[in-house]
């Protein structure tokens, strides 16, 4: 049995009388430790996947689960759980606390967990040593994304979540990111989910995950993943 | 505006319904409760002129101590300017309930002009013994049963009244009663319970109590137009009466002097009559006695015979025995008569010679002397012929016939001498023989009378025989007629003694009623003339009559309106000012933070080409329209509700129904403009800083606020020992200034306002409590009706008796104290001091002050602050009620919150005025433990001197009743400060939450559960609203002082006071408040949408 499973899910939005169909059927796998890359163009679905597989949303039919774990049939507390200890979050916009400094961002996220990493330990670990005192405002965009990435990977979660990591950042500080997160998987031996419409970065996967229009229209596996400073585009 | 503007605007409000809503509420409330309780006051003044104007309230009210007549009303309502003018008769009466003995109520006629009643139940009075009751003591069930005069009322009392008993009928407001004050009396304890209308006819005076009078006027109540439309009447009305007292009493006199005569006429009438009687009767005994001793001496005689013939009946040997004693008695008699008859015979004899000689001498010179009388007659004769003839002869001229014949003459006179000497000579002799008959008769005089007396000895004798023979002969023949005779007698003669016995009884007894009758007359005459003295005196005793004219301001009930309206006007202008401020400042929070969140909104339209004034208007749209709906809703709903809510809250007080509402546009208009200005104001405010900006700067986002490090941090030992959550919402408190500002000033003006108000209400409550239990210890005050020495005294404590546990006898009276440029009223007491402690408790913050000594006086506080902060060292002034005046210096101020008082000592006035006052009243106490109002009415009734006792727990209850009006203001302004701070709490809680959206979002994200997302946003909270309570009881402290010392109500001083339980309430709402607004956000924090929220940019 594959790590994450998807099945034949099905998501529809229900805004007033008209329902879209966000999601239709949609049927994947992911292995653990590799890093998938769900690509497809904007609207496609890709972060309603990510959200369901992420705990924030919920699916109007099918099966999710997650190392053998049924995700899709958890209740809302069950599911507040889930994200507690079993996910990361990496989003477009870093969504750091403003208030908190750097490391106490990352703090904030490691003393809800079961078996944190050490929040000085992560913060070394994404090369913000000097930085770690410092505030959000006080760092630039690529400095924010890796302490988002801190505060993920301190969760020590069985599966990180990157809705768009690079979205908000230039060309050579959204490779630096893309790079830590790689590192992180091969390292780690950390389940990697990373959405984007670059489909540049298919490259780097381990498998890819087509979406258009809602639907899955490809799933194939890179048995030669490229490293990130080989990636050009 | 276009139309998309105006879409966008509609869109906006519909979007944020919440934000609007707490615009538009907490306007609504600052304008509704500010123009609400401004309007409170001129709603009630409405009303009560009303009423007043309807029912024809008196403006004057006229009194004299000598009563009123149909002449008085007359000349009254012939007075310039007098609209209406009406008698009236009032007294009261003691009267019984089921629980209490011995009440008071007072009794009205009812009007028919002035002072007009309403019908509340029932149907008006027909006959003289029915009457209209008081509907605060009896209600609807209550008509048809009876009030009657409890037979503890005084004679006069049952004298004014026609009727003993009188029958509810129905029930009735009263415009002379509006509030819960009946006034006090001189009867019982003096405090009146209800009252009653009856028809003239159920009063038997013949006189009016009082006169109503209306006059032409002009103005509101109260208003000073008013108090001058009227005040002009005052002096004609004053100088009328006076007159009228002099010609009313003039009456009076001259009626009870012609009363009096009458009654004299008829004293001396029933004197003579009862004299009459009196003589009648003394006649009536006489004869009753005479004819009692001869009927009963009759009855004696008859009852011998009876007996006498009873014993000779018995034994007939008897009979013969007394015949036989009577004979031989008549043989003695019949022997002693021979005897008499010798001895007369021989006295006979003796005296036949004897008197033979003398009476022969005696008839012989009789006999000559006689013969020589007829000689001399026959001489006579013969003289008076021969003068006859001599006067013819003479006459004839017949001298010598003349001569001869007075020759004759001569000669026979010469004759008639010598017989006269022969007849003196014949006297001496018989004179001579009668002599010696003398002598013999004397001779002769002792036989003759033995002869004489042997002749009636015997007479008798024979007389007693003869009626012993009849006696005899009666009883032979009774006995011979048998005993049927004596019985018929004797049967005869015990008829005639028994009738006679019953005629004695009744005579007796008719006598005894008639002497009865004559004593009960003559007492009644005494008691007459007793009356008849005591009246005299009376009459000429009677005073001037003592005039009144008094206005409105002596009617309880309107004076105690307008101080307890001037209440509600005095909370209403200061308070409502500071929902004004939270308001702005709510809006001003609100606007700023909407136009933070629409930054980028902003600089789009901008962008696009929208002008300055079109982007901005939108905001003004939004604020200014939520502000004016606001307002017309606030002032719509307020200027009803919250007078409603006031007067309901005097409805428990006053007796006035139908609130008439008014509406003070300028008011009006002006809060709304100012709010609309201040809204306005804020929002250009808000819009103009970031208008400023190119719109290029406004599409980016703003960069979010830096994060601090706060002051804490440089303070490891304490930083370190907080736990990371701790550490991060002290941060985030820090974060905003702006927000900690709101907050703090929001929520600490909300406790404030709460505060304020429960402090308002310790303050007031204290005030009765603090005055009646702290201050007043005495159970009553009693007014005597002479001065108390200690002889009175003395009699006063034996009369007592156990009613009293100890009193204090002084001077009491109103009287003027100026100082300090101002003149206020007071009451002056003039006592030494000593024991006074028992009575008043004469203290300054809790510390008891010196009782002044000579030329000094102790004043209230409120009294020192009235005349324009007097102290301690400074001079005052006092007029006393008999206008004498006195120069003291204070020596002392003390805690006093009804009334002002000042206190001096006697040698004051000893020194001064050269006498000390009379001490006419007196304070007392009650035994501990004992009912208080028996007490009084007790000693009301039975200790002399007594004109009235005045109960203080009576003035307690009136006191605090009148001061529950005010707590229902309170009470509104509480739940008003209450319902802000929730807004205010909702609205800053709101925008708190609507401001870290994103942040709550990520912490959702991250795993937290709902209960630890929401604690992470109300720990923030909690805190702040802790702050701002605390910062709040300081700023309430503050507030509650300048409030309690804007408002002013006569004669009370309200010292500012919060008690403990009222700072732990405030703090209590405010959290409880913070609790539930916290319950309703959390939903909202539970609904957020995390994928929503964390993938937009703002």
């Amino acid at each position: 049995m594959a790590y994450v499973e998807f099945e034949k899910v099905k998501k529809i939005y229900q805004m007033g009388e008209v329902s879209i169909e966000a999601l239709k059927d949609a049927t994947f796998e992911i292995e653990k430790g590799e890093i998938c890359v769900i690509v497809g163009a904007s609207g496609a679905g890709k972060t309603t996947l990510l959200n369901i597989l992420g705990g924030m949303d919920s699916l109007t039919s099918g099966r999710v689960t997650l190392d053998g774990e049924e995700i899709s049939s958890y209740n809302a507390m069950q599911l507040t759980t889930y994200r507690r200890y079993d996910v990361g979050f990496v989003f477009q916009f870093y969504n750091l606390i403003q208030n908190l400094t750097a490391i106490e961002n990352v703090e904030l996220a490691a003393q809800i967990c079961k078996n944190p990493m050490d929040a000085a330990e992560v913060i070394d670990l994404v090369g913000l040593h000097d930085r770690a005192q410092n505030f959000p405002a006080q760092l630039s965009g690529g400095e924010q994304q890796r302490v988002a990435i801190a505060r993920a990977l301190a969760k020590n979660p069985k599966l990180m979540l990157c809705d768009e990591p690079t979205g908000a950042l230039d060309y050579n500080t959204g490779k630096a990111v893309l790079q830590l997160l790689q590192d992180c998987s091969r390292k780690n031996g950390m389940t990697v989910v990373i959405i984007t419409h670059n489909q540049a970065l298919t490259a780097m996967a381990d498998r890819v995950v087509s979406v258009k229009s809602g639907v899955v229209t490809d799933v194939r596996c890179n048995e030669h993943p490229i490293p990130i400073e080989d990636i050009e585009w | 505006m276009n139309r998309s503007l105006i879409k966008l605007t509609k869109r906006e409000i519909q979007s944020s319904l919440g934000r609007y809503l707490a615009i538009f509420a907490i306007i609504a409330l600052g304008a509704g409760l500010f123009v609400g309780l401004r309007l409170s006051r001129p709603d009630f003044l409405e009303t009560y002129n009303n009423y007043t104007h309807d029912t024809h309230f008196y403006d004057f009210r006229l009194i004299s101590t000598l009563g009123l007549t149909d002449d008085d009303l007359a000349e009254v309502r012939k007075l310039a300017g007098v609209k209406l003018a009406e008698g009236a008769v009032g007294a009261d009466f003691l009267f019984n309930t089921d629980d209490e003995d011995n009440l008071i109520m007072m009794a009205q006629s009812i009007p028919e002009s002035v002072n007009l009643i309403e019908l509340k139940a029932g149907r008006m009075p027909e006959k003289a013994n029915e009457c209209l009751a008081d509907p605060n003591m009896y209600s609807k069930s209550d008509i048809g049963s009876t009030i009657k005069l409890s037979e503890d009322n005084s004679d006069d009392t049952f004298d004014t009244f026609a009727y003993d008993e009188y029958t509810i009928v129905g029930l009735t407001d009263s415009v002379l009663y509006i509030n819960m004050e009946r006034g006090s009396s001189t009867l019982g304890n003096g405090s009146v319970k209800g009252y009653i209308y009856i028809p003239m006819d159920g009063f038997s005076t013949d006189y009016y109590t009082d006169i109503y009078v209306c006059v032409e006027s002009e103005g509101y109540v109260y208003s000073d137009e008013y108090d001058e439309s009227t005040g002009k009447y005052v002096e004609p009305l004053e100088k009328l009466m006076k007159e009228r007292a002099v010609i009313r009493r003039d009456s009076i006199i001259d009626d009870a002097m012609s009363q009096l005569d009458d009654a004299k006429a008829q004293y001396e009438q029933g004197k003579a009559q009862y004299d009459a009687a009196k003589a009648e009767y003394d006649s009536g005994y006489a004869e009753y006695a005479k004819k009692k001793s001869d009927t009963e001496a009759e009855l004696e005689k008859a009852r011998k015979q009876i007996e006498d013939a009873e014993s000779m009946m018995g034994d007939s040997s008897v009979i013969d025995q007394k015949q036989a004693e009577l004979d031989a008695a008549k043989a003695e008699l019949d022997k002693g008569k021979a005897e008499y008859e010798d001895g007369l015979r021989q006295f006979n004899a003796k005296a036949a010679l004897a008197y033979g000689v003398v009476d022969e001498q005696i008839a012989y010179y009789e006999n000559r002397i006689s013969e020589k009388q007829n000689d001399i007659a026959a001489k006579t004769a013969e003289i008076e012929s021969l003068n006859a003839q001599l006067a013819e002869a003479q006459a004839n001229g017949e001298n010598i016939k003349a001569l001869l014949i007075e020759r004759k003459i001569k000669t026979a006179n010469n004759l008639i001498s010598l017989y006269n000497a022969d007849i003196e000579r014949y006297n001496e002799r018989l004179e001579t023989h009668r002599q010696k008959r003398a002598e013999v008769d004397a001779q002769l005089e002792p036989y003759r009378r033995q002869l004489e007396e042997a002749k009636a000895k015997l007479d008798s004798g024979y007389a007693q025989i003869e009626a012993g023979q009849a006696e005899i002969d009666a009883a032979r023949e009774m006995i011979s007629s048998g005993g049927a005779q004596i019985a018929a007698a004797k049967k005869q003669y015990e008829q005639g003694k028994a009738e006679a016995e019953r005629g004695f009884a009744e005579a007796e007894k008719e006598l005894a009623s008639g002497k009865a009758q004559l004593d009960s007359a003559k007492a009644e005459l005494d008691r007459g003339a007793a009356e008849l003295n005591a009246a005299e005196k009376q009459i000429k005793n009677i005073n001037h009559a003592d005039t009144y004219v008094l206005d409105r301001d002596t009617n309880a009930g309107y004076v105690c309106f307008e101080s307890d309206t001037n209440v509600v006007q005095s909370v209403a202008s200061v308070f409502p000012v500071f929902f004004f401020l939270v308001a702005a400042l709510v809006c001003l929070t609100t606007m700023t933070r909407m136009i933070d969140d629409q930054r980028t909104q902003i600089g789009i339209m901008k962008a696009l080409g929208y002008s300055y004034g079109a982007v901005m208007g939108k905001y003004m749209f939004y604020s200014g329209s939520a502000t004016v709906l606001g307002c017309i809703f606030g002032i719509a709903v307020g200027s009803f509700a919250f007078p409603a809510v006031v007067w309901f809250g005097y409805g428990l007080v006053y007796n006035l129904s139908g609130l008439m509402f008014t509406m003070d546009w300028p008011l009006a208009l002006g809060i709304t403009a100012a709010n609309l200005a201040v809204t306005l104001l804020v929002t250009w405010y808000c819009c103009a800083k970031e208008l400023k900006c190119a719109p290029a700067e406004l599409i980016r986002p703003k960069a979010p606020e830096a994060g601090k490090r706060i002051l804490f941090e440089r303070i490891p030992t304490v930083w370190n020992d907080m736990s990371f959550m701790q550490k991060v919402s002290a941060r985030n408190i820090m974060r905003y200034k702006k927000r900690i500002f709101m907050m703090l000033l929001g929520i600490g003006g909300c406790t404030a306002l709460v505060l304020t108000a429960l402090g308002l209400n310790d303050t007031i409550q204290n005030v009765v409590t603090r005055q009646y239990d702290d201050i007043i210890l005495y159970d009553y005050e009693l007014t005597m009706a002479y001065d108390m020495n200690e002889e009175e005294q003395k009699i006063f404590f034996r009369d007592a008796g156990d009613n009293v546990k100890d009193a204090i006898f002084l001077y009491r009276g109103l009287a003027e104290i100026s100082g300090g440029g101002a003149v206020k009223n007071a009451t002056l007491t003039v006592t030494d001091g000593k024991g006074l402690y028992k009575f008043i408790d004469l203290s300054y913050d809790g510390e008891p002050i010196d009782y002044p000594g000579k030329n000094e006086a102790a004043i209230n506080y409120n009294l020192a602050r009235q005349l324009g902060g007097v102290d301690v060292g400074d001079e005052i002034k006092i007029t006393t009620a008999e206008k004498k005046e006195l120069t003291v210096t204070v020596s002392a101020l003390f805690d006093n919150y009804v009334d002002s008082y000042v206190f001096i000592s006697p040698d004051t006035c000893q020194e001064q005025l050269g006498e000390v006052p009379e001490y006419k009243s007196a304070l007392a106490n009650a035994p501990t433990g004992e009912d208080v109002n028996a007490c009084a009415a007790a000693i009301a009734n039975d200790v002399d001197g007594v004109r009235g006792v005045t109960l203080s727990i009576d003035t307690k209850d009136r006191m605090s009743s009148m001061m529950d009006g005010l707590l229902v203001v309170v009470a509104a302004i509480i739940l008003c400060a209450g319902l802000l701070a929730f807004i205010v709490l909702y609205n800053l809680t709101n925008i708190n939450i609507s401001e870290r959206i994103r942040e709550i979002a990520t912490l959702k994200v991250l795993g937290f559960y709902p209960k630890e997302a929401a604690h992470y946003v109300f720990r923030e909270n909690l805190i702040l609203t802790g702050a701002g309570a605390v910062f709040g009881l300081g700023l309430g402290v503050a507030l509650h002082a300048f409030v309690m010392n804007a408002i002013k109500v006569d004669m009370m001083y309200f010292k500012p006071h919060i008690s403990f339980l009222s700072f732990a309430v405030s703090i209590i709402i405010t959290f409880v408040f913070a609790l539930i607004v916290n319950a309703i956000m959390r939903r909202r924090i539970d609904n957020i949408d995390m994928a929503g929220a964390l993938k937009s940019i703002e």
